[in-house]
C-alpha cells in the first residue's frame, strides 16, 4: 500500500484496548457510579471486618442501657435490650452480604446455564424449558418462600435459597434472549463457516458477548436481594437466633418505636438498608452505561 | 421546466438573489474523543428551481451541512460555531424556534435515507400527512385530507385513498420513500433537501424514486439539494455539483464540466476508482489510498493531502481556498456554476484521464515518509 | 478460461443450434457444481401447535458451475436469494433440495467431521465489517481461529502465519493485539479477508464484501481480492447487488430474480447484449457516472414491487412486472409456463420464452446509451 507509514520492523507491537478496559475507563469517569462503588465497597468492607471494627459485641447489653440516645460512647445509640446499634448494624451487614451474594451467585449460575442451553439449543428444547420457567414465575413469591421455610425452617440460608429460586428465571430469560440475538450475528455465522464446534462457539463467541447484561443484572439483583432479605427477615423468616443480627429482623423488633422518642432504633437499620441498596443500584446503572457494547465506532 | 407551473404551486422567491445562501458555515460536535470538526468553512448558493448535487463519502459533512441549515443538529452535542445561512433573505441561524418550525416543512423540507425511522410507526400515514398540513395551515380536516390525497397522487402512490389508513410498516421501501416525499412536498416548499434518498433502496426502485424526484421538482418548481455518495446518481440528476471532503467543499462545477474535466485530485480519485458499467469491464481501478481523515485531528494543510498523489510541499502547510483552478485567489461573487477547486496542484485533463499525476511527480507526503524512514534507519544503522 | 455452461433444459427446446464445446472442460471438472439447489424456509402458524402453512422459497432451483480460478458473479436485488444461495453452498443452512458438488464431493449430505474437513476448502467473506468480527476477540485471535479450529501448527507457528496474513491483506502485522473496534470499516474488511485466507481455501464466497464500505475504500478491497485471486489461485463466488462492481470482477454473471437464475452470461456480454427483460431493466436502472451517457440513456421503470418469495407468481416469476410481456400483448404462456434456462449462444443462457424479442429491441440498445438503429 502507499508508502506513508514507517517501515514495519521499526514499530513496537501495539497493545490493544479491549472493550472491558474501555468500559472500566468509562465507569471511572461516571460520578454517580463512583458513589455507588464507594457505598458498595464500604458495605463489603464493613461486613467482612465487622468483628474487628465493631465497638461492642452485637449481643451484649444490659436492660439498664436500653434506648440510650446516640452519644459518643454509643454512636448510634442502643436498642431495646441495651445492645449497641452500630455494632448490630455492622454485624447485620454480614448477614445481608452473605444472603445477597449467596442467593445471586446460585441464582445466576443456575439461570445462566439453564438459559444458555435453552437459547442455544432452540426448537422444542427451548420451548419446553421456557414453559418450566413460566411456571416458576407464575407462583407467587411469598407462597414459594413460605413453602421453602416450611421445609427448611427459618434462617439465613433459607432466605438465600428462596431469593435464589426467584432469581433463576430472571437470569435464564436474560441470558436466553442475549443468546438468541447473538446466534444470528455474522461473527457467529463466520465461526460456523470456519468449522468451529458448537461448544467452541458457545464458550468463545457467544458467552463473552452475552455477559454484559448479566453483569448489570447481577449487580442490580444484589440490591434487590438485600431488600428482599430484609423483607423476609421482617416477616420472621430470618435467623431466629437473636445472636445473629439481621437488618430486617431489627426492623421488626423496633418498628413499634417509630413514633416514640426511640425512633432512631428503627431508623438506623432502615438507613443502612437504603444506603446498601442505593450503592448497588448506582453501580449497576453505571455498569450498564459503561458496558454498552459499542460495536460500531 | 415550466415557470408557469412553478408559480402555481409555490410562491416565487423574493428578490433576485439565490434562494439559499450559505457563508463560511462551521459545525462542531462534542464527543468523548474530542471536538469533531464536521463542517469547516462551507460557502455555497442554491438558486431557485435548480437541482444541485452534493457528493461525498461518510464523514465529509454533507449531511451535517443540511442539518445545520435546518437547525436540526442533535443538541447539545452539535453546534454551529460560525457562518451565516440565509434563506430567501431570512437569516436562518438567528430565527427563533417557532419561526424556524414554521419555515421547516412550509418553505424548506427534508427527506432522509431511511424512511422507516423518519416515519412514526404507530400512526397511519394519513394521520401523519394531515398532521403536517394542520400544523402549518388553517385547513380543516376534510380539506387537509383532500390535500393529502392530492399529494399522494402526485408521488404516484397507487390506491391512495385506501392507503391513507395504512401504517408505515405495511409499505415497501420504495413506497415508504414516496410517502416521505409526499410529506415533504405537501406544503409546496421552495427547497427540498434529499439526504441519500435512495441509498437504502434496490437499484430498480432507486430509478423509480429518482425519476419521481425529478418529476416533482419540475412540477412544483422546488429547488432540490441532492446529497449522495453515488456519482452515477448525480450524473443523471443534477445540473451542478459540489464535492465535499473533510467538511469542506473541494470542487464545484456544472455537472458536465465536472465529469469531463475534474480538477481536484479527490474528484479524479473518485472517478477513477469506481467501476463503470460501460467501461468494458477491464479498466483498472485506481483506488484512493489511505483512510478518511480523523475529524478530531485535522491536519494543518489540505485535509486530503495525506492521501493525495498530487501533493506538493505547500499542500502540507496551507489549506487551499476554493478558487479558479490554477489561481490562488479566493473568489467572491463569481457566477454560479463556475468551475472552482480547492487545490494548489490541480490535475490536468491528461492526468485526470490517466488517474495518476504526471510521471516523475512524487507526492510530498510520500517524500516526507521516505525522509523519515531514511532518518530512522540511519539512526539504527540499518538499510532503509 | 471458459466457463462450462449448464444446460438443464430439454435439448429439443434450445432456440439456437450452436453447440457448446463441452469437450474442452472434460478433463477438468468444475470446482463447484450446483444443481437445482433449493432453500425453502417453512412458514408456521398457530399458537400451541404450529402448522406448516407454506414456504418462503428463497432459492428455488438454482444451477451453475464455477471453474477453478474463475469468478462467478451472482447479482440481483434484495430478496432474490443470492445471499441464501451462498450460505446454502457453505452449508450454513441445510439445503431443502438439490445438489452441491465441491471438487466432486456432495456437500448436501455431509455432516460432522467430514463436513468440518470440507470447510477448510471453502470460506466466506461477510458483508458487514462491523458485525462479522467478534468484538471481544483480538484481531490475532480472529484471524488465527481457523488455524486453531483445524489444529494447524503450534501457537508460535500460528502467530507467524497470522502476521503473514495481515501483511498480505495490507495491514500492519503489529496490529494483532488490537480489537476490531479500533479499526475502520475498510480495515475490518481486510481482517475478514485475512481470516478467510487463513486455511488456504480453494473457494471463497464473498457475500456483498464491499457494500458497507465507503466508495474510495471499495476499490482498495476490489483490487486486493483480485490480487489475492492471482496470487493464490482462488475461485470466487462474488455475490453483490452492484452490477458495475460485479461486472468488473467477474468472468461470468448470473442474474437472479425471486430465487431463480434468469440469465447466465459471460460478464462482458451482459452489458452488450442482455437477453432477459429483467436484466435489461436492471441494467437500465444502474446509474453511470457520466452525464453525457446518462443523458442518452432511457430508463425502463419497472412497475410495482418485487412479489413476496412466499407467494411467487405462477409461471414466469417476472411476468407481473415485465415490460416485454406488456409489449407483446400479455401472452398466456408467461403466466402459465415457467421458463427454464436455455442456451442462446456460446454459453449465454436465458430463462425467458421470448428472449429473441429482447435481442435488438430498442430497450436493449438504449440500456447502453448507444443510438438505436
Amino acid at each position: 500500500m502507499a508508502g506513508i507509514a514507517l517501515p514495519q520492523q521499526l514499530e513496537a507491537p501495539i497493545k490493544g484496548t479491549s472493550l472491558w478496559r474501555d468500559a472500566a475507563r468509562r465507569l471511572v469517569r461516571n460520578p454517580a457510579a463512583m458513589v455507588g462503588f464507594f457505598l458498595v465497597f464500604m458495605f463489603v468492607f464493613v461486613a467482612v471486618f465487622a468483628p474487628f471494627i465493631s465497638p461492642y459485641s452485637p449481643t451484649s447489653g444490659t436492660i439498664n442501657d436500653k434506648f440510650l440516645a446516640p452519644s459518643l460512647s454509643h454512636i448510634l445509640g442502643t436498642d431495646l435490650q441495651g445492645r449497641d446499634i452500630l455494632s448490630r448494624i455492622l454485624w447485620g451487614a454480614r448477614s445481608s452480604l452473605w444472603v445477597s451474594v449467596l442467593s445471586v451467585t446460585v441464582g445466576l449460575s443456575i439461570g445462566l446455564t439453564y438459559g444458555s442451553i435453552s437459547g442455544y439449543a432452540g426448537g422444542w428444547v427451548d420451548f419446553w424449558m421456557m414453559r418450566v420457567v413460566d411456571i416458576i414465575l407464575s407462583l407467587p413469591g411469598l407462597l414459594l418462600t413460605i413453602t421453602i421455610v416450611l421445609f427448611l425452617g427459618p434462617g439465613l440460608n433459607t432466605i438465600a435459597f428462596a431469593i435464589a429460586i426467584e432469581n433463576v428465571p430472571i437470569f435464564a430469560r436474560l441470558v436466553r434472549s442475549s443468546i438468541l440475538a447473538l446466534k444470528e450475528s455474522d461473527f457467529v455465522l463466520a465461526a460456523h463457516s470456519i468449522g468451529a464446534s458448537n461448544r467452541r462457539i458457545l464458550l468463545a463467541h457467544i458467552m463473552p458477548n452475552a455477559l454484559t447484561p448479566v453483569i448489570v443484572q447481577g449487580t442490580l439483583a444484589l440490591a434487590t436481594a438485600i431488600v428482599d432479605a430484609a423483607g423476609l427477615g421482617y416477616l420472621g423468616f430470618g435467623p431466629q437466633d437473636p445472636a445473629t443480627p439481621e437488618w430486617g429482623t431489627m426492623l421488626t423488633d423496633t418498628q413499634r418505636y417509630l413514633t416514640s422518642g426511640a425512633a432512631f432504633t428503627a431508623l438506623f437499620p432502615g438507613i443502612a438498608i437504603i444506603l446498601a441498596v442505593l450503592g448497588f443500584n448506582l453501580l449497576g446503572d453505571g455498569l450498564r452505561e459503561a458496558l454498552d457494547p459499542r460495536l460500531k465506532r | 421546466m415550466s415557470d408557469q407551473m412553478a408559480s402555481a404551486v409555490t410562491t416565487p422567491a423574493t428578490g433576485d438573489g439565490p434562494l439559499l445562501r450559505v457563508r463560511d458555515l462551521r459545525v462542531e460536535f462534542a464527543s468523548s474523543s474530542g471536538r469533531v470538526h464536521a463542517v469547516n468553512g462551507v460557502s455555497f448558493d442554491v438558486e431557485a428551481h435548480e437541482l444541485l448535487g452534493i457528493v461525498g463519502e461518510s464523514g465529509c459533512g454533507k449531511s451535517v451541512t443540511s442539518l445545520a441549515i435546518l437547525r436540526l443538529l442533535a443538541k447539545p452535542a452539535g453546534r454551529v460555531v460560525g457562518g451565516q445561512v440565509e434563506f430567501d433573505g431570512i437569516d436562518l441561524l438567528g430565527l427563533n424556534d417557532e419561526a424556524m418550525r414554521d419555515l421547516r416543512g412550509r418553505q424548506v423540507a427534508m427527506i432522509f435515507q431511511d424512511p422507516m425511522t423518519s416515519l412514526n410507526p404507530v400512526t397511519t400515514i394519513g394521520e401523519q400527512l394531515i398532521e403536517v398540513i394542520q400544523a402549518h395551515t388553517k385547513l380543516d380536516r376534510k380539506a387537509a385530507e383532500e390535500k393529502a390525497l392530492e399529494t399522494l397522487d402526485l408521488v404516484g402512490l397507487p390506491n391512495a385513498k385506501a392507503r391513507l389508513k395504512n401504517f408505515p410498516h405495511q409499505f415497501s421501501g420504495g413506497m415508504r420513500q414516496r410517502v416521505m416525499i409526499a410529506m415533504a412536498l405537501i406544503l409546496g416548499p421552495k427547497l427540498l433537501i434529499a439526504d441519500e434518498p435512495t441509498t437504502a433502496l434496490d437499484v430498480t426502485i432507486q430509478a423509480q424514486i429518482l425519476d419521481l424526484i425529478r418529476r416533482v421538482a419540475t412540477e412544483t418548481g422546488a429547488a432540490v439539494m441532492l446529497i449522495t455518495h453515488d456519482l452515477g446518481v448525480v450524473a443523471g440528476m443534477t445540473r451542478r455539483i459540489q464535492v465535499m471532503y473533510a467538511g469542506q467543499i473541494v470542487e464545484t462545477a456544472m455537472t458536465d464540466e465536472l465529469f469531463a474535466h475534474p480538477r481536484h485530485p479527490y474528484t479524479v480519485g473518485l472517478l477513477r476508482s469506481i467501476p463503470r458499467l460501460d467501461d468494458g469491464g477491464s479498466r483498472e481501478l485506481i483506488p484512493i489510498e489511505g483512510l478518511p481523515p480523523d475529524l478530531t485531528k485535522l491536519p494543518v494543510g489540505c485535509p486530503y493531502a495525506p492521501r493525495c498523489a498530487w501533493a506538493i510541499e505547500r499542500c502540507l502547510a496551507e489549506n487551499p481556498p476554493l478558487a479558479l483552478p490554477g489561481s490562488s485567489e479566493s473568489v467572491v461573487g463569481v457566477a454560479l456554476g463556475t468551475h472552482l477547486a480547492a487545490c494548489w496542484n490541480p490535475a490536468t485533463d491528461e492526468e485526470a484521464r490517466a488517474g495518476v499525476p504526471a510521471s516523475g511527480h512524487i507526492s510530498a507526503v510520500e517524500a516526507a515518509g521516505r525522509d523519515r524512514a531514511a532518518t530512522a534507519a540511519a539512526a539504527l544503522g540499518v538499510e532503509p | 478460461m471458459t466457463g462450462k455452461p449448464v444446460v438443464t433444459s430439454d435439448p429439443a427446446a434450445s432456440a439456437t443450434a450452436s453447440s457448446v464445446p463441452s469437450a474442452e472442460g472434460a478433463a477438468e471438472t468444475p470446482l463447484l457444481s450446483v444443481r437445482d439447489l433449493r432453500m425453502w424456509f417453512p412458514i408456521t402458524s398457530g399458537i400451541i401447535l404450529e402448522r406448516h402453512v407454506g414456504d418462503v422459497r428463497a432459492v428455488d432451483g438454482v444451477s451453475f458451475d464455477i471453474e477453478r480460478g474463475e469468478t462467478l458473479g451472482l447479482v440481483g436485488e434484495s430478496g432474490c436469494g443470492k445471499s441464501t444461495t451462498g450460505r446454502a453452498i457453505l452449508r450454513l443452512y441445510r439445503p431443502t433440495g438439490g445438489s452441491v458438488l465441491f471438487d466432486g464431493v456432495e456437500m448436501t449430505a455431509l455432516e460432522g467431521e467430514p463436513l468440518r474437513r470440507m470447510r477448510r476448502r471453502m470460506q466466506m467473506i461477510f458483508q458487514d465489517p462491523y458485525s462479522s468480527l467478534n468484538p471481544r476477540m483480538t484481531v490475532g485471535g480472529i484471524v488465527g481461529e481457523p488455524l486453531a479450529v483445524h489444529g494447524i501448527g503450534n501457537h508460535r507457528e500460528r502467530r507467524e502465519r497470522v502476521a503473514e496474513l495481515l501483511d498480505v491483506v495490507g495491514l500492519n502485522p503489529n496490529f494483532l493485539n488490537r480489537y476490531p473496534h479500533e479499526f475502520s470499516g475498510g480495515q475490518r474488511q481486510r481482517i475478514g479477508v485475512a481470516r478467510a485466507l487463513a486455511v488456504n481455501p480453494d473457494l471463497i464466497i464473498a457475500d456483498e464484501p464491499i457494500s458497507a464500505l465507503d466508495v474510495s475504500i471499495q476499490a482498495q478491497i476490489i483490487n486486493l481480492l483480485e490480487k489475492l485471486q492471482d496470487e493464490f489461485h482462488l475461485t470466487y463466488l462474488f455475490i453483490a447487488h452492484d452490477l458495475s462492481v460485479v461486472r468488473h470482477v467477474s468472468d461470468w454473471i448470473a442474474v437472479m430474480y425471486l430465487g431463480q437464475i434468469v440469465e447466465m452470461v459471460p460478464s462482458r456480454e451482459l452489458y452488450e447484449r442482455p437477453l432477459h427483460p429483467y436484466s435489461v431493466a436492471l441494467l437500465s436502472a444502474v446509474p453511470i457516472p457520466d452525464p453525457v451517457v446518462e443523458g442518452r440513456r432511457r430508463r425502463i421503470i419497472l412497475k410495482g414491487d418485487v412479489p413476496s418469495p412466499a407467494a411467487p407468481p405462477p409461471g414466469c416469476r417476472f411476468h407481473t412486472r415485465c415490460w416485454l410481456r406488456e409489449r407483446l400483448g400479455n401472452p398466456d404462456r408467461c403466466s402459465s409456463e415457467m421458463p427454464v434456462l436455455r442456451d442462446m449462444a456460446s454459453g449465454h443462457q436465458v430463462a425467458c420464452h421470448f428472449a429473441e424479442d429482447v435481442d435488438g429491441s430498442a430497450e436493449q440498445v438504449q440500456v447502453t446509451g448507444r443510438r438505436a438503429d
